[in-house]
């Protein structure tokens, strides 16, 4: 999964959010995403990628880069 | 005979607490109150009421407006899963006797959660038609208050008290349709009271409805050979605005998905009847309803108008 692909599902989860200006190691709460919408990018990525992300991964993959470098570990 | 809805009443306790009071308390934002969790006030009974108190006001504002109809009650159902003192006597029962009910009338309660009131609907129906009945009630009253850990931060914006009663008829002006349930009971320990305290796994619960209830919906809409677009409204159980908005995207339902619970919170079994008092129905004819949660549970249902 590319930046291009977890950007726009930031962007479709996230109402009103210009994710165009979320830089790829910012965190998403420092980019003012909160924890309800955090949830909800996670599960739309899960689906995408048929993978289940437990509950102690989750602060894992709190940034555009993180979320990549969680799913090629994953892979490996 | 086809029992369905004729009438319903709500209750909501007139003492509330205001999220916005405790934002520092939990370190978020007004914006977050407001459109997030959607819940500005939450409903509280006294400590002093007890479940059987909340639901004899419901009951009784059913009768106001219906006064024939306590005499001729066959069967009171009672949805709770926070009985009165230990749950034996069975709580319906301390009910039928605060409402002087005719002692020729079956009653029982059912436990469960926020899918109470879909599940209780069809098996009232199911029971009704099985035994001749014409009128019976289906209560649903589960104040979490007795619960809720006011320091728990997944919760104690959320749940507020109040009651509803549902007059079900062989004269209806709802008809009952098909329905779809389901249990995930492998979720069973994201929702549960542990020495008496309400724990939430929050992104667990979340996780569920998200995937299970558009899952739901799609096979009772093809059960029912119809299409989201043949829905007039789409009431679902009120967890918070942040998962009736996420649900409705998933539905396709975007618009005619009220949240409508942001002055009492959320009632769980109580939260679907609620909207059937509190919504406009008058241009309206086919509902779908659909409650999910502790068990994990969930159920779905479609209400159509009786044409006369």
């Amino acid at each position: 999964m590319d930046s291009d692909e977890i950007r726009s599902i930031v962007t479709q989860v996230v109402i009103g959010f210009d994710s165009k200006n979320l830089k790829n190691n910012q965190s998403f709460l420092d980019a003012g995403i909160d924890s309800l919408d955090h949830m909800n990018i996670l599960l739309f990525i899960e689906e995408k990628m048929d993978i289940e992300i437990p509950d102690e991964d989750v602060e894992k993959c709190n940034s555009i880069d993180n979320i990549k470098t969680y799913i090629k570990n994953r892979n490996a | 005979m086809n029992i369905g809805i004729k009438s319903v009443s709500a209750y909501r306790p007139q003492n509330k607490v205001n999220n916005l009071d405790s934002k520092e308390k939990w370190n978020v934002s007004e914006d977050f109150i407001k459109n997030k969790i959607g819940n500005i006030t939450l409903a509280k009974k006294s400590p002093k009421e007890k479940t059987t108190d909340i639901a004899k006001f419901a009951a009784q504002d059913l009768f106001q407006k219906h006064e024939s109809l306590k005499d001729r009650v066959e069967c009171l159902i009672l949805v709770t899963q926070n009985p009165d003192d230990s749950g034996l006597p069975h709580s319906s029962a301390i009910l039928h006797h605060k409402l002087n009910l005719s002692e020729h009338c079956a009653v029982f309660d059912i436990s469960l959660g926020c899918s109470g009131y879909v599940h209780g609907l069809a098996i009232a129906k199911g029971f009704m038609e099985s035994q001749g009945f014409n009128d019976g009630l289906l209560i649903t009253a589960d104040p979490y208050s007795e619960v809720i850990d006011n320091d728990d931060r997944d919760t104690a914006l959320l749940f507020g008290d109040g009651a509803t009663a549902t007059w079900l008829s062989s004269s209806p002006i709802w008809e009952i349709g098909l329905c779809d349930f389901g249990t995930k009971s492998d979720l069973n320990k994201a929702l549960t009271v542990v020495d008496g305290r309400l724990n939430m796994k929050g992104r667990e619960v979340f996780n569920f409805a998200a995937k299970h209830v558009p899952m739901s919906v799609e096979r009772l809409l093809l059960k029912s050979k119809l299409t989201i677009k043949d829905i007039d409204i789409v009431l679902l159980h009120q967890g918070s605005r942040f998962i009736v908005e996420t649900l409705s995207k998933r539905i396709g339902s975007e618009g005619k998905t009220p949240f409508a619970s942001t002055n009492y919170g959320n009632t769980v079994s109580s939260s679907i009847p609620m909207m059937l008092v509190d919504c406009n129905l008058n241009d309206v004819n086919t509902i779908l309803i659909s409650g999910f949660g502790v068990g994990l549970s969930w159920a779905t249902s479609i209400l159509k108008r009786v044409e006369i």
